[in-house]
């Protein structure tokens, strides 16, 4: 298999030799007033038509051509247009500061995006979320929050009310690759699943890529979402924030020194407790319930070709019950990156990134304490290249590994407490990948992108392995040594992306992709919890693999203001991974013995319209879609319905602009009920009413549909002053800006079922389905301000 | 664990306090009907007995129909075989005043109904000892308006065998609603002390406590039905216990028990 690889980075390598008789310009491409970078901003050529670069996502660009003078055009959405006339002899560096268009004229629309990105671009099955939009968006709580924005795009689909887990085109939650600046986050929900742990205050761009993910991306099956921070003022101190209902927040960013390096600190706690002291009810009242987090990161330019990053993210909830009881969890990552030049067309990024996530449980207080403990945590080293061949060709390469610790349970007792337990034993892993590919133009026309990528998993000692028979039961247990492999597999994974413009506002794309998934998250209960595990494949569970092939149209009508695009996926997934009935998950040592392993299918076709420009913006979208499951021992072996099985899935997102200062915005919701599993029968046991099941997932919820409705109102941004020479009028921006937001969640007051329960009237005897409806209407209002 | 679900959904309660219920119409299949076996052997003279009755409708109220003509024999592992009568006083119940089950033993259950034939087989450990039972004082304000007690059970778990074990309470003769399971996979031939949570326990209250220890199947058929009377938005998916009979539902345990009761100050 390595071999096959290098052979194919030999061929790649050779197939892109080139003349010596071009040359390059490069540099980087910043915003003017905050420094940040640019991403996907574009510089072209206008003597040759189809000849340009794009940002990578430092802001790098490149462009090979034969020598000569030529007038360039800089381009990013929301940015003056720069025209330059330069004549290009020899390599060339050339940076540029670009100013925000009509800055005068009230709001802009901060994306890197051209307006016909969505038809020129190979990429398909990719979700973007506008940062402003999100602020318009109404939202519970009004806390804003990506992930649940991101879950208004079509094939992208909330795990349930009130929670910020999602399934991309029918595939589970943990197969969704979340990454914060490269960190994997293994939990991306606070309380339960209201909030994401995301604070949008600190993000620059959000991607998330639903089949056809680059080369660069492995380990989950289902989708990546790519989510960079931002690096920070680097012209001057900022300092904003926001007052919510449940939550405040604060940013602080500034340069460390101007123009060559930055920092930016972002901090959010919720105050939900302080409500509950207030309560009458004397639970609540010594309940402990909150959670906060804290993004940092700072760059620093050493030089013309170097660049250094540091980033972190770390967040924590705390749950408890005066101090009889106490749980809590929460993420920490950190992000170490080395952005180098080697000469004009190559950019590299060494990066280390580590990753940890663990929640404790604590009984008692002093010295008769019971606690339990467990962790996943993740060392990773990472080496990406971007190779600029030519204005046809763009490479990328590069390789990772990954050592995996996996603490499933780490048990302490107090002194007083009279009796120990043992831990249950740590388990190991690397996961190594090597990638390479290419995004090449063919003629005017067609636009490939193809790539392959290798990955290894292999488990580790030291241990003990278990192995078990068809029943999950223990059969042998086998002694590791430190590092000794346990057992090892390997993936190829070939992607293709193909664009043919049709014209100049259509375009047909057409994708494939293979993805592997080494590590597997264990939860047996219905909706997700911080106490699910995660697995590595192992002697005894193999990792899970899929196929998935979509086709797209893509066309943009009225000068790109309105854009369409229609989507059909099909994805094949083998060795997913499903429990036995009343699998214990939590504290369990021989937790792979109640594993079940089958196949599934998830096929759909996602439509979206939207409407980019003009005082009314917004979307339309719809997926139909179905994703099933099969296992022996599950549902006597037929095909079911998946929990994320959803037929119909609507979102209707609109925003209106009134003047510069006032914002409305509307969302409504509509999908179909998640297939759950009902009874058809009871009967009586040990004095109680027992639940008699027959087929996995037959039944379905009620519908779901919700409006939320949301203003934005901002301060003025000029003020008047008199000009002291001339003694005219002028308007002169203001530097301290502020917004009130004010929000209704669930408008019209619909009770969406959360749960149905089937239990007996504690009155009449008589059995009941009660369903659970979490939030009737929730208004809630935000101030946020800026200088 | 069931301990920490309990609590894990009180606390989510709290989350959750905007939410609202109400009883609402699903239409539901109907399954077949099951014959319910609920096979208990224990190691107290007259105490074992076994229940027959067969599954009903979800929505029909009117209680289940009882297995009263079926023929119930348990043999132990030397081949002495037990009938288990039908008592006319408790209609679906079988007893055997003389049957006393002993440590570790085998037992095999058979039992023809007029339908079909079923059977199974459960094994007995060495007989668990309690060694004490004791208390700590909760002031009131924590989960009560009077002071309430918050009872320790005490017991060395044998290190030479595998254990599973099932602590059940009665307040003042009533029978607590939760279950306490457990296993000795963290914790083999070590010392035990664990708090009867969410049992309010106060003064002159007289407590019953049974420890009792059973087998493998047993132990996972009640872990199993715990799960599924705890199904629901923070509990299992939803399934049926995994039963130890074939042909039918339910199970057959047999236990070696230990008790203990105390009066509170």
């Amino acid at each position: 298999m390595q071999k096959l690889l290098w052979s194919a980075i030999f061929i790649f390598t050779a197939f892109f030799s080139f003349g010596q008789d071009k040359v390059t310009l490069s540099g980087n491409l910043s915003d003017a007033d905050s420094g940040e970078d640019l991403i996907g901003a574009r510089v072209v050529v206008t003597e040759l038509p189809g000849v340009g670069a794009l940002t990578n996502d430092y802001g790098f660009y490149s462009l090979t051509i034969a020598p000569g003078t030529y007038t360039f055009v800089i381009k990013s959405l929301g940015f003056e247009t720069v025209t330059m006339e330069m004549d290009l002899t020899a390599n060339k560096t050339f940076d540029l500061e670009m100013k925000v268009e009509g800055k005068v004229f009230g709001t802009v629309t901060v994306t890197g995006e051209k307006l016909d990105e969505n038809i020129t671009s190979a990429e398909m099955g990719v979700d973007k979320i506008n940062m402003k939009d999100i602020e318009n968006i109404p939202v519970l709580f009004g806390e804003k929050d990506i992930l649940k924005t991101l879950q208004l795009l079509p094939g992208v689909k909330s795990a349930g009310e009130g929670s910020a887990g999602f399934y991309v085109r029918g595939g589970s939650a943990d197969q969704n690759l979340i990454l914060l600046d490269g960190a994997p986050v293994y939990n991306a929900s606070h309380l339960l699943g209201f909030f994401s742990v995301f604070n949008s205050d600190a993000l620059k761009d959000v991607k998330l890529y639903k089949g056809g993910a680059p080369a660069e991306f492995g380990g989950r099956l289902s989708s990546v979402m790519d989510i960079k921070m931002k690096e920070g003022n680097s012209k001057r101190l900022s300092v904003s924030g926001g007052i919510g209902l449940i939550s405040s927040k604060l940013t602080i960013e500034a340069p460390i020194v101007k123009d060559k390096g930055s920092f930016i600190v972002s901090a959010r706690r919720t105050y939900a407790d302080i409500f509950l002291r207030l309560s009458k009810d004397e639970r609540a009242q010594n309940s402990i319930l909150y959670f906060y987090d804290l993004n940092a990161k700072a760059n620093y330019r050493v030089g013309k070709k170097d660049r250094i990053f540091l980033s972190g993210y770390f967040g924590r909830d705390n749950f408890g019950f005066a101090d009889q009881f106490g749980f809590d969890w929460g993420n920490a990552t950190g992000t170490f990156r080395w952005n180098h030049l080697y000469g004009d067309r190559l950019f590299g990024n060494t990066s280390i990134v580590f990753s940890n996530y663990n929640y404790k449980i604590k009984f008692g207080g002093g010295d008769e304490t019971f606690q339990i403990g467990s962790e996943i945590q993740d060392i990773n080293i990472k080496e990406d290249f971007d190779f600029y061949i030519n204005s046809n060709n763009t490479m990328s390469f590069g390789g990772n590994i990954i050592h995996h610790t996996f603490r499933p349970g780490e048990i302490e007792t107090g002194s007083d407490i009279g009796f120990v337990l043992n831990d249950i034993e740590n388990r190991y892993s690397l996961e190594s990948a090597a990638y390479i590919s290419n995004e090449q133009k063919i003629k005017k026309r067609w636009k490939v992108v193809y790539g392959l990528r290798y990955s290894n998993f292999t488990q580790i000692g030291p241990g003990n392995i278990f192995s078990y028979d068809v029943d999950g039961n223990v059969n042998d247990t086998t002694i590791f040594g430190d590092w000794e492999p346990v057992s090892s597999y390997n993936g190829l994974s070939p992607r293709l992306s193909v664009n043919f413009s049709v014209d100049e506002k259509s375009s047909v794309k057409a994708s494939y992709a293979r993805t592997y998934q080494y590590i597997h998250l264990v939860s047996n209960s219905t909706s997700s919890s911080p106490t699910d595990i995660w697995v590595p494949s192992s002697n005894n569970i193999e990792p899970q693999v899929a196929d998935q092939v979509s086709v797209g149209y893509f066309r943009n009508f009225f000068d790109n203001m309105l854009e369409f695009s229609g989507e059909v996926y099909y994805k094949d997934m083998r060795r997913v991974i499903d429990y036995r009935d009343g699998a214990e998950v939590t504290l369990n040592p021989t937790v792979e013995g109640e594993l079940l392993y089958g196949i599934g299918r998830a096929y759909g076709i996602e439509l979206l319209l939207k409407k980019r420009r003009g005082k009314f913006t917004g979307w339309v979208s719809y997926t139909l879609s179905r994703s099933e499951r099969k296992f022996d021992g599950i549902n006597e072996g037929a095909w079911y319905a998946a929990r994320q099985d959803r037929t119909h899935d609507i979102s209707l997102v609109g925003m209106y602009n009134f003047t510069d200062r006032l914002t409305a915005s509307a969302t409504w919701v509509y999908y179909t009920g998640n297939a759950v599993t009902f009874p058809s029968g009871k009967y009586e046991l040990d004095g109680q009413i027992v639940n008699l099941y027959s087929e996995r997932n037959g039944y379905r919820m009620p519908e779901y549909h919700r409006l939320d409705l949301g203003v934005t109102l901002e301060s003025k941004k000029f003020k008047t002053v008199l000009d002291p020479v001339s003694g005219e009028e002028q308007q002169i921006e203001k530097r301290f800006e502020s917004s009130w937001n004010f929000s209704v969640y669930n408008a019209y007051g619909r009770e969406n079922a959360y749960s149905i329960d089937f239990q007996e009237n504690a009155e009449t005897g008589q059995t009941e389905a009660v369903q659970l409806a979490l939030f009737k209407i929730i208004p809630s209002i935000t101030y946020n301000f800026k200088f | 664990m069931k301990i920490l679900a309990l609590q894990f959904a009180a606390l989510a309660s709290l989350a959750l306090s905007f939410s609202c219920e109400k009883v609402i119409d699903v239409p539901l299949n109907e399954a077949d009907r099951e014959i319910v076996v609920e096979a208990v052997g224990r190691n107290f003279i007259g105490e074992s007995f076994v229940l027959l009755s067969k599954s009903g409708s979800v929505y029909d109220d009117g209680g289940f129909e009882k297995i009263t003509d079926a023929v119930v024999t348990v043999t132990d592992q030397d081949g002495v075989e037990v009938i288990f009568t039908h008592d006319p006083l408790n209609p679906g119940k079988y007893i055997a005043p003389t049957f006393e089950a002993l440590p570790n033993s085998a037992y095999s259950l058979s039992v023809v109904t007029s339908e079909k034939t079923l059977s199974s087989s459960s094994i007995t450990n060495s007989l668990p000892v309690l060694d004490s039972l004791n208390y700590i004082l909760i002031p009131p304000g924590f989960g009560s308006e009077d002071t309430t007690f918050l009872l320790f059970y005490n017991f060395v778990d044998n290190g030479d065998e595998t254990n599973f074990y099932r602590i059940k309470a009665w307040v003042n003769g009533e029978a607590g609603s939760n279950y306490y399971i457990g296993d000795d996979v963290l914790g083999s031939g070590q010392p035990t002390s664990a708090p009867i949570f969410g049992t309010e326990i106060k003064g002159k209250d007289t407590v019953h406590i049974e420890l009792l220890s059973m087998d493998q199947d047993t132990y996972k058929y009640l872990s199993t039905l715990s799960s599924n009377l705890t199904a629901g938005p923070f509990g299992a998916v939803p399934a049926n216990p995994v039963t130890n009979i074939d042909n039918a539902i339910g199970y057959f345990g047999v236990y070696m028990v230990d008790t203990m009761s105390i009066i509170m100050p």
